[in-house]
């Protein structure tokens, strides 16, 4: 898998291009200022539920950071959010301030491993998983999480093969879907990731860990 | 019972006034010439002081106007020791001068033992936290009216929290003995109307007679399900008076038997969870006894099902691969659900989400079966809003759910057929996977802002266990502001090391709490530590004193966020919402500019403790430090600047 915030460093550019003229996933990364987000970041109170680090937590916020959902999803859903997060208008939180809030996502330095830190490796969490499921584990937590882990802004994924097949989930990922909810905003929320960020294999690892949830 | 002397306590403070201090103390000196001289008391240990209470009449040592030798006060001590009661937390109050006096001397400060405190609030969050790790009520002995209104908030969240404590409080009904001024502003005509719409029960009693059945009353309704504060007033006047006549004989104590469901309920209620293909168990105030969390393992075993747990009480292993607390998507497949005394059924199986909008969305199938088996069932609610929204379920069993369970159990393995049995080991396949996937993905949460500073709650909570897991230790505050870290990946094991959240809500509630479960915990070996907020703190850190002064071993860390976090968030929402600048929720929210040294004020009570702590890095050898203090029988307090959440 490749990284978001190397792929999005090369397509700034797109950006010129107008809002309308977006694709929803990679190519929408604004030419924010991390050093300004960061004030930002504390100013308009994100912090207060998504942490200093953007790292989240269970009660009050998701992650957004290592690998934050590309700019275009981002200004999205900040203007038109859904579950408990409340809405931000242009008049409160202007569009220049939410790419430097962004640019400061991006900069933020990806944290050690939990197998790489002393104090969580030891955590019993079972039998070691195929190389097919934890390679799609991984994705899932880097790229999937976000959205779909603890504090779900999209859909639960849990048992998530009642309702959906594993081909229909491969579909999904590689072509989002519009549903109710996205409706209003005219576009489907959950971002294209593939083939850009996602290759044919990712697809698939993580659609096979999705079947086991 | 003989009393001579007609002076009451009343006439004598008058003639006392009258004379002025000079007169009074040569009369008393006097008084002293021409009667014997007193004898020091020399009293028996409480059983034999009750044994003599309750077969003949106390002799008088002296006769004179000037003392009172049989004080009604004696006899109330009396009927509480009765009742087994180990600790009676109190900051003292004139209008309970009489039994203050009599369970120090008279009861000689044992079973109860009085346990000092500096604030009311204080006496009844100690009381609140013992219960329930000791699992039995604690008493609270408070001044009229000032007191009791102190104590209120707490006594508010005991009752939500379904906790039992014997409320006891001083008043002096008689308004003809009442000295001018502060007494009367200490006196109320109905005192416990101040508590009454969340107390089991109340009574001011006019006579002994009616000060034990009503305090016997009083315990025995507090420590029957549902749970809850129960009060008797403590006349001045039937305290400090001479006893007269004989009260009745004091009968020991007998603890009510808790009701089950009857076996033709619990029959069909095994059936359901038999037929099921996914049944679901949710647990709330289920174990109310060392015993309960085994029975909650040996149903779930049984059924294959899954635990969802509220953390109201210690139910359930958190290492148990049923325990199913973390994925709510169970909940979702559940085509059976027993729910075992879940305060907030209705908020559990549908929600009300903090939105304009105020939509109420279902969790679980339509076509799901809700049972309920909850002591909350019988009781009836009042003003306050404490019993949650209703929710129709499907089987409504009003009983106790742990005494429901032994025969719940028996009836699931009288219809648990083969075929049934065989499932299992699917369905446990399955169950295995979900949880070690939820614990992964908890592992992968508390990895996340590792190194950030201020500390990132899933750090502070992975540092503690470092320091705790090998020992035998107990943990005593809440987690609903940690991200349920502990629960997540800590091995919670035995029925002892949980003791639950406020039940209301009430801020304020933490630190009293902790110390009332480590007094519970004191003696036991057990390294006692607990999480408290720096808004909980600052609502009672005079807690942190009766650690000290009573030398009881726990170590507090502070969740030093330096906020009251949820309200910053609330109107940070609110600005939002209405389009508003959010930058300003600070304002009003935060406990900054100057920040508090939480250090330097539980050095000030006794405590030992270190400077604020923000670097992650530092955190694990002050732990082991204060840890150490611990064990050494020092309570300690380290103050971690915290992230938010």
């Amino acid at each position: 898998m490749k990284h978001l915030s190397i792929l999005l460093a090369f397509t700034t550019g797109a950006l010129a291009l107008g809002a309308l003229a977006i694709p929803h996933g990679v190519g929408a990364q604004a030419a924010g200022d991390a050093a300004r987000g960061k004030v930002a970041f504390m100013k308009y109170g994100c912090y207060e539920c998504h942490g200093t680090q953007g790292q989240g937590n269970l009660s009050a916020g998701p992650s957004l950071t290592p690998h934050p959902i590309p700019y275009a999803n981002f200004i999205w859903y900040i203007r038109a959010p859904r579950a408990d997060m409340p809405p931000y208008t242009a008049r409160i939180l202007p569009e220049n301030v939410a790419q430097d809030i962004h640019a400061y996502l991006v900069s933020i330095p990806e944290g050690p491993k939990p197998g790489a830190i002393a104090l969580l490796k030891d955590v019993d969490t079972g039998p070691a998983l195929s190389a097919a499921i934890g390679h799609g584990r991984e994705i899932f937590v880097e790229t999937c999480q976000k959205c779909h882990g603890a504090a779900p802004l999209g859909p639960g994924l849990g048992n998530v093969k009642a309702r959906m097949s594993l081909q229909q989930v491969v579909d999904q990922i590689k072509n989002p879907q519009l549903n109710e909810t996205d409706a209003r905003l005219g576009r489907p929320v959950m971002p294209k990731l593939y083939p850009a960020l996602l290759s044919d294999r990712d697809v698939s690892d993580v659609a096979a860990y999705v079947q086991t949830l | 019972m003989a009393q001579k002397s007609g002076v009451g306590r009343r006439s004598f403070l008058a003639g006392v006034a009258t004379a002025g201090a000079a007169a009074a103390a040569s009369a008393a000196s006097a008084a002293a010439a021409e009667t014997p001289v007193v004898e020091p008391l020399k009293l028996g240990p409480p059983a034999t002081a009750i044994a003599q209470a309750d077969t003949g009449p106390v002799r008088l040592r002296v006769d004179d106007a000037l003392h009172v030798m049989n004080p009604g006060s004696d006899y109330m001590v009396d009927v509480v020791k009765n009742l087994n009661i180990d600790y009676l937390a109190t900051m003292p109050g004139s209008t309970f001068r009489g039994i203050h006096e009599s369970f120090i001397n008279h009861g000689m400060n044992a079973k109860p033992e009085l346990i000092s405190v500096v604030h009311e609030e204080i006496s009844a969050g100690v009381a609140h936290g013992y219960a329930k790790v000791a699992g039995k009520p604690m008493a609270i002995l408070v001044h009229n009216t000032v007191g009791l209104q102190h104590a209120s908030m707490a006594v508010y969240n005991a009752w939500c929290d379904r906790a039992p404590m014997l409320i006891l409080t001083g008043n002096i009904m008689d308004a003809a003995n009442r000295r001018p001024g502060v007494e009367w502003d200490h006196t109320a005509l109905d005192v416990a109307a101040i508590v009454r719409g969340y107390i089991k029960y109340d009574d001011s009693p006019v006579s002994l007679d009616s000060f034990r059945e009503s305090t016997t009353r009083a315990y025995q309704l507090s420590a029957t399900p549902p749970f809850g504060p129960a009060m008797v007033v403590v006349d001045g006047d039937l305290a400090e008076l001479p006893v007269h006549g004989s009260p009745t004989k004091i009968v020991p104590y007998s603890a009510p038997h808790i009701a089950s469901a009857d076996p033709q309920t619990l029959d069909q209620i095994a059936k359901m969870l038999v037929g099921a293909q996914n049944p679901v168990i949710l647990t709330g105030r289920t174990a109310r006894t060392p015993a309960g969390m085994g029975l909650v393992v040996q149903l779930a075993e049984l059924l294959q099902a899954p635990v969802l747990d509220d953390y109201t009480r210690m139910n359930f292993p958190t290492n148990h691969y049923l325990n199913g607390s973390f994925n709510r998507a169970l909940l979702g497949q559940a085509d059976v659900i027993l729910s075992l005394e879940v305060g907030d059924l209705f908020g559990v199986v549908q929600d009300v989400q903090d939105l304009t909008e105020r939509k109420t969305v279902r969790r679980i199938k339509p076509e799901a079966k809700v049972v309920e088996i909850n002591s909350e069932l019988v009781a009836g609610a009042g003003n306050y809003q404490d019993k949650q929204r209703f929710y129709p379920s499907d089987v409504p069993v009003p009983a106790d759910a742990e005494a429901s369970l032994p025969g719940l159990i028996e009836a699931v393995r009288r219809n648990l057929t083969t075929a049934r049995t065989g499932q299992n080991d699917q369905r446990a396949a399955k169950l295995r996977a979900s949880f070690n996937a939820t614990r992964m993905l908890s592992r992968d949460m508390a990895a996340a802002g590792w190194d950030a500073s201020p500390v990132a709650l899933g750090r502070l909570s992975m540092e503690i266990w470092n320091q705790i897991k090998s020992e035998d230790w107990a943990f005593a505050g809440p987690t609903g502001f940690m991200s349920r870290f502990p629960q997540r990946l800590w091995d919670f094991t035995k029925p002892y090391q949980w003791a639950g959240e406020s039940g209301g809500g009430g801020v304020g509630y933490a630190t009293p709490a902790l110390v009332g479960a480590a007094l519970a915990h004191k003696g036991t070996g057990r390294l006692v530590v607990g999480v408290v907020g720096d808004g909980e703190l600052m609502c009672a850190p005079g807690s942190l004193w009766t650690l000290a002064k009573h030398r009881i071993p726990a170590l507090v860390i502070v969740h030093n966020n330096r906020a009251w976090h949820q309200e910053t968030m609330h109107v940070q929402r609110m600005a939002d919402r209405r389009d508003r600048d959010p930058s300003t929720a600070h304002i009003g929210t935060t406990i900054t500019d100057p920040n508090i040294d939480y250090a330097k004020l539980a050095q000030s009570f006794g405590l030992y403790a270190e400077t604020p702590i923000a670097n992650p890095a530092q955190l694990g050898p002050a732990l082991a430090r204060a840890i150490k203090m611990v064990k050494n029988g020092t309570p300690a307090l380290l103050d971690v600047v915290t992230q938010p959440r």
